[in-house]
């Protein structure tokens, strides 16, 4: 035992040594994710802790379950980050995974190439924009004098003050994440459909098969075991949101939170304003970090069983 | 059966060609607000037919040249330096990692994992960015935490394993190469596409970066285009929202200011680059995506 051990020691030793150059190519990225991922997952406890600048995240004062708790019981604010975030995720999820399926096989039916070609490049030209950018142009056709009052009004209708009713933000941000997404969304799918057999058109084809017919029995259950990774693996984002989308475009508006604050633009928030509720805060990550990895090890066991190509690990 | 086909093909083009233009008009509409007279849009507001053009936006926004020159250069720094520091340092630990022979190579698969599930939140990172390394106000808070990328070095791995076959790392050793050799002279020329792909979408990520910047970036002589723009619309509506305190003659200058205009000139010069590379790099894509399986 002891002599197969020191054997092991002794093998493991000479390989690092052969391979001394490679400790070598590791060490820069091994020590930034020490530094940048590592140590900042220690910084967590501080969900725990009543937050003192002068003490320090490792000296502040242990507080137990009392920063979660306060963030639950002082009003629904807490219940209504939450309701936002995971719901904005689902209908992100459901409108997007449409969009982008249907772009795709709109493309891969298109018979004109050089104009698929053409289009697919323009429509993903929007994902390339910042989200200072695109909060420019939303304001730019949502605001008093912008595009659609003016096209309301001179239709003889009121003016709709977008910035202050919080109603219609869901569908403004939904068309605002599918008019950004979907051109290059629809990439994977569509190198998808360029892998598949063709034969089985032929076959198609032969039986006198129609094109929605095709599409419904041929491309839609080819492209499913596709659809259902790319749903799988976002979960574990599921308590996360877009901070471009919904801190910048939506200006960090206060009378629209109620339709428009999640998780992360509330950390944004108060890390930007640099208040004293660094503990409060801190207690939103911790749940956040919970869920996501929570999410990830069941979703990443799940994706194991039907597709042991695509699992993480 | 082939009437149908082809009778299909003018709804389908006309539906993607209406998509494209749903896509690219918005851009437009900034182009044209931009060379539209001031007079133009307080009457008519955003649009695309402008009763009066004019340069005025854009020869409000060569006063500020000094400011916008300065931000360009910081947006350019954090762009190349970000890039080039992310694909060297993350295609090193992809190519240490796709060793099988190597004994390390199972630890640091847990290694990466582990961050990949566990991360500790925007609020510690802030805490220990500030407190701890004290890297607020300083430039180099843009480009080192993003050098090192756990999902791209997966990336990588897989694109090395699957095109670099072991069979060539052993002959090139035989031949005497070093590893360092090996990693520069071999295992990076043939990464090529991959490091065109990733290499792109980091730069478009470090030059439409705007979150860092505003967290730990105070230091107007640091801020970058994207916090420039932030900085100039949030001036904005702070003095559009106290016009009480101001006085005469700066509510004057307030109003006749090209002010949207001017907004959505800086807006062009701060997209064009990124539009103009993009058609260069779009081949890469596809490759790009599809080898992103990642698997550990």
């Amino acid at each position: 035992m002891n002599y197969t051990r020191s054997m092991r020691i002794k093998a493991f030793g000479e390989n690092m040594w052969k391979n001394k150059a490679l400790l070598l190519l590791i060490l820069p990225g091994f020590v930034l994710i020490v530094l940048f991922s590592y140590i900042p997952m220690g910084g967590l406890v501080l969900a725990f802790k009543e937050f003192n600048y002068t003490k320090g995240i490792w000296k502040s004062d242990w507080v137990g379950f009392d920063n979660i708790k306060f963030l639950f019981m002082s009003g629904d604010t807490a219940w209504r980050m939450i309701r936002n975030t995971i719901g904005y995720y689902v209908l992100f999820r459901v409108v997007g995974t449409i969009a982008n399926v249907s772009l795709a096989i709109a493309l891969n039916e298109c018979r004109h190439k050089y104009f698929a070609k053409f289009s697919q490049t323009i429509m993903i030209m929007p994902t390339f924009i910042s989200f200072i950018a695109i909060s420019f142009i939303v304001s730019g056709l949502l605001a008093d004098n912008g595009y659609v009052n003016n096209i309301l009004q001179s239709l003889g209708f009121e003016k709709i003050q977008f910035y202050i009713e919080p109603k219609y933000w869901p569908a403004i941000l939904t068309l605002v994440h599918v008019w950004k997404e979907t051109g290059y969304g629809s990439v994977i799918y569509l190198s998808a459909l360029a892998g598949m057999d063709q034969e089985m058109f032929e076959a198609a084809d032969i039986d006198g098969a129609n094109r929605w017919q095709k599409i419904r029995y041929l491309t839609l259950p080819m492209l499913s075991s596709t659809i259902a990774i790319m749903t799988l693996l976002s979960l574990g984002n599921m308590m996360h949101s877009s901070t471009g989308l919904f801190y910048q475009v939506t200006r960090n508006i206060g009378a629209l939170y109620p339709a428009t604050q999640t998780l992360d633009t509330y950390v944004l928030n108060a890390l930007s304003e640099g208040g004293s509720t660094f503990g409060i805060t801190a207690g939103v990550t911790f749940i956040q970090s919970v869920v996501g990895c929570f999410m990830t090890v069941v979703v990443n066991l799940i994706v194991r069983k039907i597709s042991p190509e695509h699992s993480l690990f | 059966m082939m009437n149908k086909i082809k009778s299909n093909q003018p709804i389908l083009t006309i539906v993607l060609g209406i998509l494209t233009l749903v896509a690219v008009l918005p851009l437009v509409l900034i182009v044209i607000v931009s060379f539209s007279s001031t007079e133009s849009i307080s009457l008519n507001g955003f649009t695309f037919f402008p009763s009066s053009w004019s340069l005025e936006g854009w020869q409000y926004v060569s006063k500020y040249s000094g400011q916008i020159v300065q931000s360009y250069i910081i947006t350019i720094y954090e762009t190349v330096v970000g890039t080039i520091l992310m694909l060297l340092i993350t295609s090193m630990f992809a190519y240490a990692l796709s060793r099988s022979n190597w004994m390390l190579t199972p630890f640091l698969s847990i290694f990466l994992l582990i961050t990949m599930l566990f991360s500790g939140g925007m609020v510690s990172q802030y805490i220990i960015r500030t407190n701890v390394y004290h890297l607020k106000d300083n430039l180099l808070v843009l480009v080192i935490p993003g050098a090192m990328s756990v999902y791209n070095c997966l990336i990588m791995r897989t694109f090395i394993k699957s095109n670099v076959p072991e069979s060539l790392i052993d002959a090139a050793k035989m031949d005497g190469a070093g590893e360092m050799y090996l990693y520069f002279k071999v295992i990076l020329p043939l990464m090529k596409p991959c490091l065109a792909a990733l290499g792109f979408m980091a730069a478009v990520g470090h030059w439409n970066e705007w979150q860092t910047s505003m967290l730990y970036i105070s230091d107007p002589d640091k801020a970058s285009l994207q916090l420039l723009l932030m900085r100039i619309e949030n001036s904005m509506q702070y003095l559009q929202n106290n016009m009480e305190n101001l006085s005469i003659a700066e509510i004057k200058a307030l109003q006749t200011a090209p002010s949207d205009s001017m907004r959505m000139a800086i807006l062009c010069i701060t997209m064009g680059p990124i539009l103009i590379a993009y058609p260069f790099f779009q081949k890469y894509f596809v490759k790009g995506i599809t080898v992103g399986s990642v698997k550990g």
